[in-house]
């Protein structure tokens, strides 16, 4: 929305203040400008010339080849494209080295091969209009070579507000409020819009019924008669196109003149396409289309208000109107129409429609009901002022009794004082509420503020509300800044938070992955190739971006497999994490999903190492020991069985997690099926952890031994033995095989040439001590008998 | 007697002398050194040799063959220290301009590394740091923050709803402000906490617009808490995060959950406020909203806003991070591209 400074003027002097003061005072007290722009002021390089001769451009068919006097000694060959370019004509020429708005500058140039000194402009090229189609021809008898803008510029300065920083304030869009808003913040007299206080209610030519009074409070009809097709003046159509409006003719222009100044939007209806002698404000009926000013016809929602004739809907309340009962040149009969629509209707009706108006930007706002009546008397005025052969039926129709019911407030000055943390008393808070409208009076220690209707509709109705008037046009810069006074306790974070941060740190720092982020929301496609597509009940989205992307993971393994194979390509070793919540529903359907926090991690390389030289698989168990020493909880890892498998996971290099005695997470390499279907070689494991249920089971606390005092032996034991024997039944068998046997390590593991499938070849690092002496040779060879006994025994064949 | 040991003594240090200043390599002047100074050395060899002096010249003799003998170690270390660095000045053989040796290096999301510098700033004030739902019911993503039925931000284009029973209305939340009240009902008041986390918004991804991303929002309740303390911690906070004084300013907004609101603008860092592109010429850069907490808000909390007053602030961190960093692409932050994070 655009708001004229010389607009403004009409309610209130604003003296020298600069635009660019006056934009920032309204940003820090009222609402936020966008931005400062110049109207109607064009510079010396603008000029009145005159039209020498017009010839066809020798390339180019369309172009002509004109030669026009600019008032200096020698006339400027100009290229001009407009087809009503002719001699003799007296028009606008833009200069080389003239800016015209837009920050377009003109140069020297050749067009089609032809020299070009200028431009002879348009209306559109001057915001002057939006005619550009054909340059804008002047009066005869002007001075040739005279700057533009002293004959028909009127310089303006127009501030662009924010409309999102006033959709709660229905009485900002329009002049009257931003001045009511200026006034208030420079204790300037205020001036309202003068209106014909002469009118009455009563009858007229036109019967009106409100058929749907929830839909249509208050209806007013204007009847008047005059050339409504012809033009407004000059003055007039200038603060509609500085304002983004496109002059039309003089009924469309007075109306949107009137919406721009008070706020109130109305419509011009021809009298002569009215049939039936009657306006009805009803429901759309089953069905019911209409031709809109657009030229587009629409079917009608079922719910939409719309005006009707005594035969058709002639508009949608509140939107838009249709196209067979608008203004034509011709027109000399008008009804205008002024109303008060209940504005969540109308705002259904337009999503619904897909059509956004300027009126119904207004209307939804939830207008003032008295503004209906108001915005009737300030036409009437307007018309009489502009075309005083015009005449206006002396009654205008009125019908619906809504109004605002008047608020009363009290305001505490105490509260106010220290709800905003700084020192002011009643007076100074009522000529602020005075200034914008309020009526104050003192009662004790309080404040009665009663709220004027334009401003009680949806804006203002508590203290605090009132409190926030006060404070915004006292200005908040003005509060000095200062830190609360508050109790001391613990602070910290929350458990999985701490875990979170925890891992990923070890993941990162020690390990060298990247942490991710992806879209909760997941493609049924990704899922499949994950094979997750049935991976048992996700939260949907009712109206998700993509139709195929309404589920919530369950499980953050989709995404991964992606990111992995997003970056395999073009990166040796990928390692990838995320942390973020996965979404299951609740037994109860009417309790929230359950959201635990899940890591993620995938390692992938694209060359395969033989196993035992440690393979992505054993390193990504690595890493999950590290998590787990992260966050300070221990873990079971076992073999997979078929029934908790998921279909991701290699059917043998799987495994399941544990933690407390409750699965916690898995991890494994890619099932090569999938490996496939994305086309990879080399390998890719992945794990996934449930992090809310790890930080639930009981923090591990290190054990400590104390320091021998005696030395231990040290023996590397190697053998063979099945995959199906686990390193743990191993350590456990060999642990109460010898209780001399302090501490197992693995030293190396391998399989492949030379060992039978299935079978593997371990070296364990043993550490045979006692607490009170040092072990005899003979002592350690007995003990490592017993261990070598303990092995073949479990189905190991020990070496050398 | 006396003389011949003397004498001795004399020639042992002058040909212990020559030969120190011909040693031309270490090994050689260790060899010297024990030739001469070691426990079976000459110099050594001579004061066991002392018991042979009648007693009243053993001490002028032990004296003076001591003297020499720490006379000779200095001069044993000054031409180890010659030889030295005569060794190491000669070929070069390291760059220090050459990267060195590091583990594997992990990367951190840039959202999230600003996401842990907030939480971080905040724990050093005394707030909590808490947790809340990503799925949210209708009534505390709208109805408990003072956003009744018709508000535009609960229309269907904005805001991601879920299928469920219909007795229920579920959300992805807006925006992290539900956990104002759910923070009230936890813990009570008085209370301050922050709430870091995703919110999500049905809008079609583009350079500048993500359908999820994430916020902090913060909650501070007790009784006569001011605009003025808002202003206060605002600084506080917003000075650490830029490691400097910056300038802000508070601008009236609306938002339904809070009387009044503002929108919090800092003065453009690249222009010092002069206007520039990053600052669309305005000279301010838009950088979080927040106000005082409605009182139907700390109702819905369970507060009782006679006694209580608070403010609330809530800060989009993915565009901070784009500004931190120039990123020029908000998509960059969920495409799990490799080549993007291994810059963090």
């Amino acid at each position: 929305m655009w708001i004229s400074l010389s607009w403004l003027g009409d309610f209130v002097d604003l003296g020298s203040r600069t635009p660019e003061e006056i934009a920032d005072d309204l940003t820090m007290k009222t609402a936020l400008i966008e931005a400062v722009e110049r109207r109607g002021a064009f510079g010396e390089e603008v000029v009145v010339g005159k039209v020498l001769e017009r010839n066809r451009h020798p390339n180019a068919d369309r172009l002509n080849l004109c030669v026009v006097d600019v008032g200096e000694g020698e006339p400027l060959q100009i290229v001009c494209g407009a087809p009503n370019v002719d001699a003799g004509q007296t028009v606008a020429v833009a200069k080389v080295g003239a800016v015209l708005p837009g920050d377009f500058k003109i140069k020297k140039s050749k067009i089609r091969g032809v020299a070009s000194h200028g431009m002879i402009c348009s209306e559109s090229e001057l915001r002057l209009g939006e005619d550009h189609d054909g340059i804008m021809v002047l009066e005869d008898g002007l001075e040739v070579g005279a700057p533009f803008e002293r004959v028909r510029g009127v310089a303006d300065v127009v501030l662009e507000i924010d409309n999102k920083s006033v959709t709660h304030r229905p009485d900002l869009w329009g002049h009257e409020g931003f001045a009511r808003a200026l006034a208030t913040i420079y204790g300037l007299d205020f001036a309202a819009a003068p209106v014909d206080a002469s009118l009455r209610a009563g009858g007229g030519p036109i019967d009106v019924r409100i058929e749907a009074s929830e839909l249509c409070g208050r209806y007013h009809a204007l009847f008047a008669t005059g050339a409504f097709g012809g033009r407004a003046p000059g003055w007039l159509r200038r603060r509609l196109s500085h304002c983004g409006l496109r002059p039309i003719s003089l009924a469309v222009d007075l109306s949107n003149y009137v919406m721009l100044e008070i706020g109130q939007p109305t419509h011009p209806f021809d009298a002569r396409t009215l049939r039936g002698g009657v306006i009805r404000i009803r429901r759309a009926g089953e069905g019911e289309r209409i031709v809109t000013l657009d030229g587009e016809e629409r079917s009608l929602p079922p719910d939409a208000c719309v005006i009707a004739d005594g035969e058709r809907a002639v508009a949608v309340a509140g939107i838009v109107g249709g196209a067979e009962s608008g203004i034509e040149a011709d027109t000399t009969d008008l009804v205008l129409e002024s109303a008060w629509f209940e504005p969540i209707a109308v705002r259904r009706t337009s999503t619904a429609l897909g059509l956004r108006t300027d009126a119904l930007a207004r209307f939804e706002k939830h207008l003032d009901p008295d503004l209906s009546e108001r915005a009737v008397r300030r036409f009437a005025a307007l018309l009489r002022e502009v075309a005083p052969d015009a005449t206006v039926a002396p009654e205008f129709v009125a019908a619906g009794e809504t109004r605002q019911a008047p608020r009363n407030v009290v305001l505490r000055p105490a509260r106010c004082r220290a709800k905003l943390g700084v020192d002011l008393d009643a007076g100074d808070m009522t000529r602020i509420l005075t200034a914008l409208g309020f009526s104050v009076a003192e009662a004790g220690d309080e404040l009665a503020v009663e709220v004027p209707p334009f401003r009680a509709t949806r804006d203002v109705d508590d203290e605090d509300d009132l409190i926030e008037e006060v404070g915004r046009i006292h200005g908040y810069a003005a509060i000095e800044p200062s830190l609360p006074e508050v109790a001391c306790g613990p602070v910290e974070l929350e458990p999985v938070t701490t875990a979170w941060r925890a891992a990923g740190r070890a993941l990162r720092e020690r390990l060298g992955f990247a942490e991710v982020l992806s879209y909760p929301f997941v493609d049924d496609d990704v899922l499949a190739r994950a094979g997750l597509a049935d991976d048992g009940p996700a939260m949907e989205l009712r109206n998700p971006l993509q139709a195929t992307a309404r589920r919530l993971r369950r499980s953050l393994v989709p995404y991964l497999l992606e990111f992995v194979d997003r970056n395999v390509k073009s990166v040796e070793d990928v390692r990838l994490f995320e942390c973020g919540r996965v979404f299951r529903p609740s037994e109860d359907a009417a309790s929230l999903p359950v959201e635990p926090l899940h890591l993620g991690a995938a390692w992938g390389e694209r060359t395969t190492r033989p196993d035992g030289s440690g393979g992505v698989l054993r390193r990504l168990r690595g890493a999950l020991e590290e998590v787990f020493d992260a966050v300070g909880r221990t873990f079971e890892a076992r073999a997979v069985d078929e029934s908790s498998r998921a279909a991701w996971m290699h059917p043998t290099r799987s495994a399941t997690v544990s933690a407390g005695g409750e699965e916690v997470g898995r991890f494994g390499q890619v099932h090569p099926r999938i490996a496939d279907r994305f086309g990879w070689r080399g390998e890719v494991a992945l794990l996934e952890l449930d992090l809310s249920a790890i930080v639930a089971t009981p923090a591990h606390v290190r054990p400590y031994a104390p320091l021998a005092r005696h030395p231990a032996a040290t023996v590397d034991v190697s053998f063979v033995a099945p995959y199906d024997v686990s390193y743990r039944t191993v350590v456990e068998g060999l642990t109460s095989a010898s209780k001399r046997l302090e501490r197992v390590e693995l030293v190396d593991e391998y399989a492949g040439e030379g060992l039978e499938a299935g079978a593997r070849s371990l070296t364990l690092g043993l550490r045979f001590r006692v607490a009170d002496r040092t072990l005899t040779d003979e002592e350690v060879t007995k003990e490592l008998g017993r261990v070598r006994a303990r092995i073949e025994e479990l189905g190991g064949r020990v070496r050398g | 007697m006396t003389d011949d040991l003397n004498r001795e003594l004399e020639r042992a240090v002058e040909q212990a002398r020559s030969a120190l200043s011909s040693v031309s390599t270490l090994d050689e002047l260790e060899a010297l050194e024990t030739r001469v100074l070691g426990r079976k050395g000459e110099l050594t060899g001579m004061l066991r040799r002392i018991g042979t002096l009648p007693p009243e010249q053993r001490g002028p003799f032990g004296q003076a063959a001591n003297r020499e003998k720490s006379a000779l170690a200095e001069a044993v270390e000054a031409r180890r220290e010659e030889l030295r660095n005569a060794s190491l000045a000669g070929v070069r053989d390291f760059d220090p301009t050459t990267p060195g040796i590091r583990p594997a290096r992990g990367h951190q999301h840039p959202v999230l590394a600003i996401r842990r510098e907030i939480e971080e700033i905040f724990l050093s004030m005394g707030f909590l740091v808490l947790d809340g739902p990503e799925v949210e019911t209708e009534h505390y993503n709208f109805e408990a923050l003072n956003i009744p039925g018709h508000h535009p931000a609960r229309d269907m284009q904005d805001t991601f709803w879920l299928e469920t029973a219909p007795d229920v209305s579920f959300v992805m939340r807006t925006h992290t402000s539900p956990m104002q009240v759910r923070a009230m009902e936890r813990f009570g008041v008085p209370i301050r906490a922050v709430v870091p986390g995703r919110v999500y918004r049905n809008e079609t991804c583009d350079a500048t617009h993500e359908a999820t991303f994430h916020q902090v929002e913060g909650l501070v309740v007790d009784r006569g808490i001011s605009v003025a303390h808002l202003k206060g911690v605002m600084g506080a906070f917003l000075g650490r995060l830029f490691g400097r004084e910056v300038t802000v300013r508070l601008r009236p907004h609306y938002f339904p959950f809070v009387e009044p609101g503002f929108e919090l603008d800092f003065q453009c860092v690249h222009c010092e406020g002069a206007g520039c592109s990053v600052c669309k010429r305005s000279g301010w850069i838009e950088m979080l909203g927040c106000g005082m907490v409605h009182p139907r808000v700390l109702e819905a909390g369970g507060a009782d806003p006679e006694e209580f007053t608070g403010f609330a602030f809530g800060v989009g961190i993915d565009r901070l991070a784009m500004m931190r960093h120039v990123i020029e692409d908000i998509r960059h932050f969920h495409a799990g591209d490799l080549r993007f994070f291994e810059q963090f």
